[in-house]
C-alpha cells in the first residue's frame, strides 16, 4: 500500500509542476525516476528507469498545439513499477532487462493516455474558465482567481488518480510478462539500457539536423572520439 | 514597486494552470495582472474596463509571460492618471505575446531544455545522482533568472522589453544552439562507446542502426509514436537475438 501512496503523492506534485507552467522540471523522468526510486528505497533502479524513459523522449520538443506526452505520470509510474519489482523486492531472478522493458511499455501507455485525457480536459475546462472570466468582468475577480487556482489543482488530482488506478495493474502485468514469456527471456534483453540511449541520440540528431547545427553535432562526435582514442572512458 | 513584484511573483509560475481550449491562458494571465490592475485603477468603471481588457484570450510561453506582464503593467501604471490607450496596449500585448513566444519557445524548448537534458542524461549514464542534479541546476539557472527577473525587466522597460530581449538572450541563440548540438554530438558518441564497452561490437552496431532509425522515425511520427516504436524495435531485436 505504501509504494502506491508514495508514488501517487509524487505524481500529483509533479503533474501540478508540469501543467501549471512552473517548468522547474522536477517532472522530467530523469529526475522523477530518481525521486521515486529514493522514496521507494531503490534509488538506482528508479533512476535507471527514469533515465531510459527520458532518453526515449530526449529530442521531443514541447511546443504549443502539439499532443504532449504526459511525462510526469509516465516517468513516476515506470520508475515505481521497476523499482518495486526489481529493487525493493530484492532482485528478480535475472529478469531485470525484461522488467525494465515492460515497465517502460507501461510508462509509454500512461504517457499516451495522459496526452489524450489532457486534450479532452482543455475542452472541458473551457466552460468554467469562460464563466470565471465573465464573473471577473462583473467585478468578481476573487472568484476568477479561485477558479484559476482550482483548475490548476486539478492537474495534481490527475497525477494521483492515474497512479492510484494503474499502479497495481501495471505491477501485476510487469511481473507476469517478465517471468512467464520465456521466448523474450531467452534473448539479450538485459542489454536494453545500452541500446536505448542511442534512440535518444537519434532524436537529438533529428532535432539538430539543420545545416547550421549539424556541424556542431559532428564536432561533438569528433571530440568524444578523440577522447576515447586517448584512453578516456 | 517591490510590493507589486512580490504580489505578482507567486502568480507567475501558475500562469498556465487553467489552460483551456477557448481562452488558452487568458484566465491565468488575468490572475497575474490583477495586482497591477488594482494599483492602476481604483474600484469602479475604470478598473472594470481594465479587467475586461485582460479577461480574454491569451497565449504565450510561460517563460515569456513575465516579460509581457511586466511591460503591460508598466503601461497601465503609467497611464493610471488619464488611462492608457487601449488600442496601444492591445497592440503591444499581441506583438509581445506572438513575437516573444515564438522566439522564446524556440530558445527554451529547442535549445536550452535539450541542452540541459542532454548533459543531465550524459552524466546519469555514469552516476545516477549527478545526472538529475546537473540537469536541474543547468535548466533552472535560466528558468529562475527569467521568472524572477523577467517581470522586473518588463516593469522597468515597458514597451522596449522586446528590443532588449532581442539584443540579449535571443541574440545569443545561434551560439547556444551550436552548444546544444555539440552536447548532442557528445551524447551520441558516448552512447555508442558505452554500448561498445559493455555490450561489444554487435550492440554498438545495433546502436548505430537505432540512431539512424530514430532520426528517420522522428521526422514522420509524433514523439509518442516514435518512442513506442523504438522501444518495441529495441526490445524485439534483443529478445530474438
Amino acid at each position: 500500500m505504501q509504494p502506491l501512496l508514495i508514488t501517487a503523492g509524487i505524481a500529483a506534485a509533479l503533474s501540478f509542476e508540469y501543467r501549471t507552467g512552473m517548468r522547474i522540471y522536477l517532472s522530467m523522468p530523469l529526475v522523477s525516476g530518481a525521486l521515486v526510486g529514493i522514496a521507494l528505497g531503490a534509488p538506482e533502479q528508479g533512476a535507471l528507469a527514469g533515465l531510459m524513459m527520458q532518453v526515449l523522449f530526449l529530442g521531443s520538443v514541447r511546443l504549443r498545439g502539439r499532443l504532449e506526452p504526459d511525462l510526469p505520470a509516465a516517468g513516476a509510474l515506470a520508475a515505481a513499477v521497476y523499482a518495486t519489482v526489481v529493487g525493493a523486492e530484492g532482485g528478480f531472478g535475472g529478469f531485470e532487462g525484461l522488467a525494465l522493458f515492460w515497465s517502460l511499455c507501461a510508462g509509454i501507455a500512461v504517457a499516451r493516455l495522459g496526452a489524450a485525457a489532457y486534450r479532452r480536459w482543455e475542452r472541458i475546462a473551457s466552460g468554467p474558465a469562460a464563466r470565471a472570466a465573465e464573473a471577473a468582468m462583473r467585478g468578481r475577480t476573487g472568484f476568477a482567481s479561485a477558479v484559476h487556482l482550482g483548475l490548476s489543482l486539478s492537474h495534481a488530482a490527475w497525477g494521483a488518480v492515474i497512479v492510484l488506478a494503474l499502479f497495481h495493474p501495471a505491477l501485476a502485468a510487469v511481473r507476469i510478462l517478465s517471468s512467464n514469456l520465456e521466448v523474450f527471456a531467452a534473448g539479450s534483453i538485459a542489454m536494453l539500457p545500452l541500446l536505448l540511449p542511442c534512440a535518444g541520440a537519434g532524436s537529438l540528431l533529428r532535432l539538430y539536423a539543420d545545416r547550421s547545427y549539424v556541424v556542431w553535432f559532428a564536432a561533438g562526435c569528433l571530440v568524444a572520439a578523440v577522447w576515447f582514442v586517448f584512453g578516456g572512458r | 514597486m517591490i510590493r507589486l513584484w512580490l504580489d505578482t511573483l507567486w502568480r507567475l509560475p501558475l500562469v498556465q494552470g487553467s489552460r483551456n481550449a477557448r481562452l488558452f491562458d487568458g484566465l491565468g494571465f488575468l490572475h497575474v495582472m490583477l495586482p497591477a490592475i488594482r494599483r492602476a485603477a481604483p474600484p469602479g468603471e475604470r478598473r472594470a474596463a481594465l479587467v475586461r481588457r485582460y479577461a480574454g484570450y491569451f497565449n504565450a510561453s510561460p517563460l515569456m509571460a513575465p516579460y509581457i506582464a511586466g511591460a503591460l503593467a508598466r503601461m497601465e501604471l503609467d497611464g493610471s492618471a488619464r488611462g492608457a490607450d487601449p488600442e496601444r496596449v492591445e497592440r503591444v500585448r499581441a506583438a509581445l505575446s506572438s513575437a516573444l513566444t515564438a522566439r522564446g519557445e524556440h530558445l527554451a524548448e529547442v535549445i536550452l531544455h535539450p541542452l540541459a537534458l542532454t548533459i543531465g542524461c550524459l552524466c546519469a549514464m555514469y552516476s545516477w545522482y549527478i545526472g538529475p542534479v546537473a540537469f536541474l541546476l543547468l535548466h533552472n539557472l535560466y528558468n529562475c533568472m527569467v521568472r524572477t527577473g523577467g517581470y522586473r525587466t518588463g516593469l522597468h522597460l515597458g514597451e522596449q522589453t522586446g528590443r532588449i530581449l532581442a539584443a540579449g538572450p535571443f541574440g545569443r541563440q545561434r551560439m547556444l544552439g551550436g552548444l546544444a548540438a555539440f552536447a548532442a554530438g557528445l551524447f551520441a558518441a558516448f552512447s555508442v562507446a558505452h554500448a561498445l564497452r559493455f555490450g561489444g561490437a554487435r550492440v554498438a552496431g545495433s546502436g548505430l542502426a537505432l540512431i539512424a532509425l530514430s532520426a528517420l522515425l522522428g521526422r514522420r511520427l509524433s514523439a509518442l509514436s516514435a518512442a513506442a516504436l523504438l522501444l518495441a524495435a529495441a526490445g524485439i531485436y534483443l529478445a530474438v537475438w
